[in-house]
């Protein structure tokens, strides 16, 4: 066989791979992935759905809409963003499995990226799918099984726990929101200026908590308006920015 | 805490449904893959188990990093919320957040008599709120992305102007953490966790960086928690 030959049979198996790749496997990928979701969607608010209309426990319809209100604006640029960002790396099927399974950045991510630089393999070809779809399925099974045994292990964990331990689980909630305030103090781009971003909304929201406080029809609200009004107060940041933006390129 | 005590073993049976899609999707995936590969056979049989093999051992790290926080987690909300939430997209920082943002929304604070069945509803509400909406993202946007593959990302590249987005998150995250926060502001052991771990956090997640160990910084935030727990329950006690 000349070497012509070979070339030419490679290059007809790769087209015929390329063939099932974008017409079965790339649309099988998506009719998976969005029955998948949908119903993972569904399934997900089923035990809100049974408490609330079966067992009737009902929360205030305001607090409900606080809830809604402060959680969508703080998703809402993750949902948009995030599985864009990952998609890249990730192909369509992985980020199926990694939206659904979670933990995307500090697990699904350095998987893809791992099997595709050790193989060889980029992500939009049949082996590179391949390879990022098995790797993915393996971590998520391992996951879910390390999980099972914590979660069950950890109530057991629990039970036998002295008194002093248990009542320290007091300073759970504060020292979270500790290391979340000064992680983002911490952040890209230095100390200084992080402070500086974030000083404006922690004031107003420090100022806002005590006149809210004191105003009893708005303390339902409390979160929503806050949030309001931090969003309002970073618009008028944003505008105060593109206009400085504006005058550094006259 | 006796909502959570009460509505915990229903929670389980939605958990595993929940969870079930979660490896009846994960098994769909790779059926196909392998079936491809054997149309196409594109892969090895030794690469597809170094596959499995990776993924496995990349599965562990940051499971056990997050144990401590998971633990909290099953305190505060019950072991059938925190498996069914970690279980799917969220991760224990961000659901205690969630869960604590939601009770915040109602005026209750956890642990407290006002914690009732309705709250916990709620929580679990905020809960699966706040990842959702991600199931409908990948809906709608993967099958057009891979349509346009190439146009996507020379878009990506285009957008240099500024955008109104990352302020709106940081305003929203930055108000909630100030008036979340203040809520534990009424005792001094608090006041002090809450200092005790910011800085805890700070000098390990440098500590990492410096040393550029990846495992030590994922641990940062337990540390920190785990400090915060100890100082102030020390302090508690101390001022009797």
């Amino acid at each position: 066989m000349s070497e012509n030959n070979v070339n030419s049979i490679q290059a007809a198996e790769t087209e015929a791979a390329q063939k099932i790749y974008k017409d079965i496997f790339i649309p099988k990928v998506h009719r998976i992935g969005r029955l998948t979701m949908a119903a993972a969607f569904v399934l997900a608010f089923l035990p809100v759905i049974y408490f609330v209309f079966v067992k009737g426990y009902m929360a205030s319809a305001s607090s409900y809409m606080s809830v809604i209100v402060a959680i969508s604006s703080i998703g809402i640029g993750m949902w948009l963003t995030e599985p864009l960002a990952y998609w890249p790396v990730l192909g369509s099927a992985g980020t199926y499995m990694g939206y659904l399974s979670g933990n995307v950045g500090a697990m699904r991510f350095p998987v893809a990226l791992n099997l595709q630089s050790v193989m060889n393999a980029n992500i939009n070809t049949m082996r590179g799918q391949i390879v990022t779809i098995v790797g993915i399925a393996s971590s998520i099974v391992v996951n879910l099984v390390l999980l099972l045994i914590f979660v069950l292990g950890g109530e057991w964990l629990i039970g036998i726990l002295p008194e002093v331990v248990m009542a320290s689980f007091a300073f759970v909630m504060v020292g979270l929101l500790g290391s979340m305030i000064f992680m983002r103090f911490n952040g890209e781009g230095g100390m200084a200026k992080n402070v500086k971003g974030m000083a404006p909304y922690l004031l107003l929201a420090v100022i806002l908590k005590f006149v809210i406080g004191k105003i009893p029809a708005l303390s339902t609200w409390g979160m929503a308006v806050t949030v309001g009004l931090c969003i309002a107060l970073g618009y008028v940041l944003y505008k105060r920015d593109c206009k400085k933006d504006a005058e550094t390129v006259k | 805490m006796e909502a959570i005590k009460n509505m915990n073993g229903t929670v389980w049976v939605f958990a595993a449904i929940l969870i079930g899609m979660v490896i009846v999707q994960a098994l769909l995936f790779l059926r196909l893959a392998l079936n491809m590969n054997k149309k196409t056979n594109a892969v090895s049989k030794e690469e597809i188990s170094q596959a499995v093999k990776t993924g496995a051992v990349s599965a562990i790290g940051p499971a056990f990093s997050t144990l401590t926080i998971a633990l909290s987690l099953i305190v505060m909300v019950g072991s059938g919320v925190t498996f069914m939430r970690c279980g799917v997209i969220g991760a224990p920082a961000w659901e205690l957040m969630m869960a604590q943002f939601s009770a915040g929304a109602a005026g209750v604070e956890f642990g407290s008599a006002e914690f009732t069945e309705s709250i916990f509803t709620l929580c679990i509400f905020g809960m699966t709120l706040a990842s959702a909406p991600y199931f409908i993202n990948t809906i709608i946007t993967l099958k057009p992305l891979d349509k346009v593959v190439a146009k996507s990302a020379e878009a990506a590249q285009k957008g240099g102007g500024r955008s109104f987005v990352p302020y709106m998150s940081n305003a929203a995250m930055s108000g909630l953490l100030g008036y979340s926060v203040l809520d534990y502001f009424t005792a001094v052991p608090s006041i002090i966790a809450f200092f005790v771990s910011g800085f805890v956090m700070i000098f390990v997640s440098n500590l990492a960086k410096k040393l550029k160990n990846n495992t030590l910084g994922s641990f940062s935030m337990a540390i920190a928690m785990i400090t915060a727990m100890i100082a102030g329950q020390v302090l508690t006690m101390i001022m009797g």
